[in-house]
């Protein structure tokens, strides 16, 4: 049992934490990592948690279309909240769609963290003629509402491309247009810390000792910057699945053939009027937990990282 | 005060000037505007000519001037998708997005600020939290669930408001108005309200930070210890010296608001210039996608321009301190 001893110390150190303190005394942020878990869990591993599979036509039947949830009398306990116009199980679609909508969502943020973080170290590092570059730069992107940069990135990428390549990239493309709107705020925030960094001692050793510019930049001011970064990735993150699930029901995000979310409430609100509403619906409604989740747990993050508001 | 206002406006245009050329670029590199307007059967020579015609041979910085002189005098070319000017179909919804960004602004503005000034003072009460905890709620709604919710309550469930479209309108010279019928009324509260809620919640946030920042000054202990009545101290002194940044972040705002009526336009079928825009991305109509563009620039440009001199009117140190500094050195 040697090998789980410092596992045993680790989560008892971590457990002993503030941060865990903290998380354990707001009911309301351990209710919101719970949901965060619950869907992160059904999205992944959705081929197996499923009750349906959707995208296999052998087993969705066009009989079964439009079954409402099982508490109607015309209800199918197959059919946990019914079925859409295809006859496929809201459930199972809801699933398979927060695994697309999640993935955007969080290779979105990485693509803005990474961009943003680097173009805020080197301004910060560098200073001068650079720093005023990339800050104007992010100046001029954050007069522009985000939704509105990704709606002309979608636009100007289908008139460049060819049809079926503009479709077989539509996912990498929706990524792209989200992410390139995120990134000022990163490079803000890690500017601001670097340039606070850059001062201290431990940045004048590694100069001294004749460290690349490049690497004291990324390997010793990089890790002493990451905690206010943390945050702006979460509160993204929800921001980034809300950006997504926007330009699939303006039908400009992922092709409907991978359906996300935004796709889901887009393709059943042309049901709402005819009395199908649980077609669009559940869908919206497991946008909004997910979303309000991510977003109490970023709110509790920045206060638990931010030692003023202990 | 004139230097000022010149130097605001070099800006302006300067601005207006690059966002010309992102549209340029879009318009002349992206695709062949050639292909896009001759047929399969257009031979090369007809090309050619045509590519001279439209002086697409010239030099750039003469293609750009003349991309900027059609541009001023509102010819953006021709709509790929609908053949037909692209300055004809912005003219035609331009007025039903305005009424909209419009009636949505004053919404917001009408309940904002009053539950601000509310929220900031009676800060420990029960209505307050209330109306804190649902304005978070506010937040956290994607604008089209909104819409969709509003729609499925007061148009299928209740069938109140209409859920598409504008309702009557009017045409006054080449202004449609839907304002001046009941059914143009009752076809855009929905929108103006689902179009408002977000920029309600941040005005609100925005007015009770600035307010429970103000009411700690001593000149509002000096007004209470004066005798004065409270709503003389509350609105005539907090809440007028909270509105430099509320009149920021408003104007700043204008320009959600656009983008925000593209997706608002969108789930209730208004037919404005979102949905124009929406139609143009999914086609790759590329002209129309340009004056887009250059349009939203130029009423954020004026917005924000109109927000600088405001400044002057709200806050009279402003003129003070650059007198002084004017003067001084």
């Amino acid at each position: 049992m040697a090998g789980a001893a410092p596992l045993v110390a680790l989560a008892r150190r971590a457990a002993d934490s503030d941060i865990f303190y903290s998380f354990r005394r707001s009911p309301m942020t351990v209710a919101a990592a719970a949901m965060t878990l619950v869907f992160i869990v059904g999205a992944v591993f959705a081929p197996w948690l499923a009750p349906h599979d959707p995208f296999e036509s052998v087993t969705v039947e066009l009989l079964d279309a439009f079954t409402p949830p099982v508490w109607d009398a015309r209800g199918d306990p197959r059919f946990l909240i019914g079925t859409d116009d295809q006859g496929r199980d809201v459930l199972s679609v809801i699933m398979y769609g927060s695994r697309i909508s999640l993935m955007v969502g969080f290779a979105a943020v990485i693509f803005s963290m990474v961009l943003g973080v680097s173009l805020g170290v080197v301004s910060g590092y560098a200073g001068g003629f650079t720093d005023a570059v990339i800050m104007r730069l992010a100046d001029v992107k954050l007069t522009l509402p985000g939704i509105l940069v990704a709606l002309m990135v979608d636009g100007i990428a289908r008139a460049a491309m060819p049809r079926e390549l503009h479709d077989a990239l539509a996912i990498y493309v929706v990524i792209f247009a989200i992410g390139i709107s995120g990134w000022p705020q990163y490079a803000r925030v890690t500017r601001g810390a670097t340039m606070v960094e850059k001062n201290k001692e431990y940045v004048a050793a590694a100069r001294v000792i004749g460290l690349h510019p490049v690497t004291i930049m990324f390997r010793h001011v990089l890790p002493n910057v990451m905690g206010p970064v943390l945050v702006l990735a979460t509160l993204g993150l929800a921001l980034a699945i809300i950006a997504e699930a926007t330009l699939s029901f303006l039908g400009v995000g992922v092709p409907a053939t991978t359906p996300s979310l935004g796709t889901l409430i887009r393709i059943g609100n042309s049901f709402l009027f005819s009395g199908e509403w649980w077609i669009t619906l559940f869908p919206s409604l497991a946008l909004v937990l997910l979303a309000l989740s991510v977003n109490l747990l970023g709110d509790w993050l920045r206060d638990a990282l931010n030692p003023k508001l202990r | 005060m004139l230097a000022y206002v010149i130097q605001r406006l070099l800006q302006a245009v300067g601005v207006m000037l690059a966002v010309g050329l992102i549209a340029f670029a879009m318009f002349n590199y992206i695709g062949d505007p050639v292909n896009n307007m001759v047929g399969q059967e257009a031979s090369q020579a007809d090309r050619a000519e045509l590519r001279q015609q439209l002086g697409l041979n010239a030099p750039f910085p003469m293609q750009f001037a003349r991309f900027v002189a059609n541009a001023l005098s509102g010819d953006f070319g021709m709509s790929l998708r609908m053949q037909r000017p692209v300055a004809h179909l912005i003219a035609e919804r331009l007025p039903a997005t305005l009424e909209l960004v419009f009636a949505s602004a004053i919404l917001a503005l009408a309940f904002g600020v009053p539950l601000g000034v509310f929220t900031g003072i009676k800060r420990h009460s029960w209505v307050s939290r209330v109306i804190l905890t649902v304005s978070l709620v506010g937040v956290s709604l994607p604008t089209f669930v909104i819409g969709i919710l509003l729609i499925y309550v007061f148009a299928v469930l209740l069938g109140m408001l209409p859920s598409f479209g504008r309702g009557e309108v009017v045409k006054l010279g080449w202004w449609s108005t839907g304002l001046l019928t009941k059914a143009g009324w009752l076809a855009i509260v929905m929108p103006a309200i689902t179009l408002s809620l977000f920029q309600t919640t941040l005005i609100l946030r925005l007015v009770r930070a600035e307010m429970l920042e103000v009411m700690r000054t001593d000149f509002i202990k000096f007004a209470r210890a004066r005798g004065l009545p409270e709503r003389a101290i509350n609105f005539g002194h907090a809440l007028k010296n909270t509105l430099v940044p509320v009149i920021t972040i408003v104007g700043l705002n204008i320009g959600g608001l656009i983008a925000f009526s593209i997706i608002t336009e969108t789930v209730f079928q208004w037919p404005g210039l979102g949905a124009l825009f929406i139609q143009a991305v999914q086609f790759a109509d590329v002209p129309v996608m340009a004056a887009y563009l250059v349009l939203v620039a130029a009423m954020f440009v004026l917005v924000n321009l109109a927000v600088d001199l405001l400044y002057y009117l709200v806050d009279p140190r402003l003129r003070g301190e650059r007198a002084v500094a004017g003067g001084g050195h």
